[in-house]
């Protein structure tokens, strides 16, 4: 999974050298249209939908936040 | 006598002292404050700049501090000039070749720009300077045709063209949209639109001219709209004033039922075309809001046009862009000739105080878009020709077509790509959609972005839309390129397909 999500954050423009950042949010990484595209690929992708609430700075500061949102996500 | 918006500044500071005029990243900036910081701008630049009407650059973020450079530099007799922080240095460099401008003023400290002959100056400076004494110096020289800033277009075309504007023409549109929207003191808008794009113009003034107050927050919140929501909620946003695509992108995050935002009452857009279907959506939250649509291009001081939505639409039913503004005419004008009956196209002409000066620096293509009214020639008058189609509807309203140039000619047929656009928007999986002609193969290009394959949208418009006008190509993107004004970037879709 982590690996998957890897790939799909590269896909949505976010730099190589930015993926394993700490944090994404003060670094401003994550603007407005990279969340859109992140989103979308990742309800295709792992079959699932994102609840507007789930889409906070705290679920998207790093990859490690992302994957464990995800797991959560699909085990409910 | 009102001739500068300066005179709004002086009026609010006299009678609301005290009150918040902006509130940043949680701090407020009370008038007192605002009147201050302005006086000692204006009073380091009459010592230091002995020119008056002269552009200054503002390069900083949407901040109480950069209102208070605009006014400071609208006080000592100058144009401010927003800019991008981020603009890229070419860009920077044409501009400045543009303008020649007597200062750069930046935020916190006084980097080099790297480019000769041209001084800067930090905000920080100026206000350590304290030269507030002088300040006022120049009030009384300002004249309400003197300009008042210039907006730099986006590159659709190429070279940027800064585009003039008096005080005449802002003090025009912030009387008539404060009238027509009944704004007071207790608005309390959010700016979206960044300062170097005229969507924010009416942020600004008016908040100054009613005494009312200015939300700011960083850009990061419109990525995670749910808590633009929480903001609005807490700080009891009543009024924005955004381009269509911030409310799409709110609706598409799945922001908008999360929150109880009902203390919104008035919500504006201009910019671009607002997709109907997610108006919807947000007209579905807030049921007892007004929605207005406003259209008009920079040229013409945010707006000439206004139409206030006041029953349902459909999803694919295109929204008016109503009925000129007060003190505001537009013509719409095909073969020279006024268009007075329902469902002709022509094009737009606007006439009226809103319209700018011309363009800094260019007087070539001044006298392509500002020119004489087509329709007499027996005084001079300027109008503004803006490439854009419109007709009437039944009911008077304007419905807006598109550009001019996207009307293309195709097999034979006449085709507005707008209409094709509407037409794949309104399916309910799109998310944005743009179409371009390519000439040399004859071939109507639709880029989309949403949830849905290329051959399901085939399907479900080719009902719809006559047989030439079905795009012999759709191409899915995971977003649409949007330009640093957040419309969809035209320029960069025409480079996808020649990839």
């Amino acid at each position: 999974m982590r690996e998957k999500i890897t790939e799909i954050i590269l896909e949505c423009g976010i730099d190589k050298e930015d993926v394993y950042c700490k944090d994404y949010i003060v670094n401003g990484i994550l603007d407005s249209l990279k969340m859109l595209d992140i989103i979308s690929s990742l309800e295709e992708n792992f079959g699932i939908e994102i609840d507007g609430d789930d889409i906070i700075p705290e679920n998207f500061q790093n990859l490690d936040t992302i994957v464990s949102l995800l797991k959560n996500i699909k085990q409910e | 006598m009102l001739n500068t918006i300066i005179d709004y500044l002086i009026d609010s500071y006299d009678n609301y002292s005290d009150k918040a005029a902006i509130v940043y990243n949680n701090n407020s900036m009370t008038y007192k404050m605002l009147y201050d910081a302005t006086l000692n701008i204006a009073g380091w630049i009459n010592c230091h700049i002995k020119v008056t009407r002269q552009p200054i650059i503002v390069m900083m973020k949407n901040s109480d501090k950069a209102i208070a450079a605009f006014l400071g530099i609208a006080l000592s007799r100058n144009i401010y000039v927003p800019l991008d922080i981020d603009t890229p240095i070419e860009r920077l460099k044409t501009i400045i070749d543009i303008l020649q401008p007597a200062y750069v003023i930046n935020c916190e400290c006084d980097v080099d720009l790297q480019i000769p002959g041209c001084p800067i100056v930090s905000w920080n400076t100026i206000q350590a300077a304290n030269m507030n004494s002088v300040g006022l110096e120049r009030l009384n020289q300002i004249i309400d045709t003197d300009p008042l800033y210039i907006l730099f277009t986006s590159g659709s075309t190429g070279t940027p063209k800064g585009v003039v504007i008096s005080h005449r023409s802002v003090i025009d549109f912030t009387e008539e949209a404060s009238e027509a929207m009944k704004f007071d003191s207790k608005e309390v808008f959010l700016n979206q639109a960044p300062f170097y794009f005229d969507a924010s113009v009416p942020d600004i003034f008016c908040t100054l001219r009613n005494g009312a107050t200015l939300h700011i927050v960083s850009g990061n919140m419109f990525a995670f709209p749910v808590k633009l929501m929480d903001y609005i909620s807490i700080n009891k946003i009543n009024a924005l004033f955004w381009v269509p695509s911030a409310l799409v992108m709110v609706a598409n995050l799945k922001a908008l039922d999360k929150r109880d935002i009902s203390c919104l009452k008035k919500i504006m857009f201009c910019g671009e075309v607002m997709p109907t279907k997610q108006l919807n959506m947000w007209r579905k939250v807030l049921p007892h809001a007004i929605f207005v649509n406003y259209y008009g291009p920079c040229e013409a001081t945010y707006a000439c046009s206004y139409y206030i939505i006041e029953r349902e639409f459909l999803d694919d039913e295109p929204l008016p862009i109503g009925k000129a503004a007060q003190n505001m005419s537009i013509m719409l004008i095909s073969n020279g000739k006024e268009i007075q009956q329902i469902g002709v196209k022509g094009e737009i002409y606007i006439r009226g105080t809103g319209v700018g000066i011309g363009y800094y620096n260019n007087f070539e293509k001044t006298s392509e878009n500002f020119i004489q009214n087509p329709l007499q020639n027996v005084y001079p008058e300027i109008v503004y020709k803006t490439g854009d189609l419109a007709h009437y509807d039944k009911d008077g309203n304007i419905i807006y077509d598109g550009r001019l140039d996207y009307q293309i000619k195709h097999r034979g047929y006449r085709i507005e790509l707008g209409e094709i656009e509407n037409c794949v928007g309104a399916v309910e999986q799109v998310a944005q959609t743009a179409c371009i002609y390519n000439k040399d193969k004859d071939m109507i290009v639709c880029y989309y972005s949403g949830d849905i394959l290329e051959d399901a949208i085939l399907n479900l418009i080719s009902n719809k839309l006559p047989e030439y006008m079905i795009p012999q190509k759709l191409i899915r993107m995971k977003n649409m390129p949007l330009n640093n004004n957040g419309k969809i970037d035209r320029l960069k879709l025409k480079e996808v397909n020649e990839v």
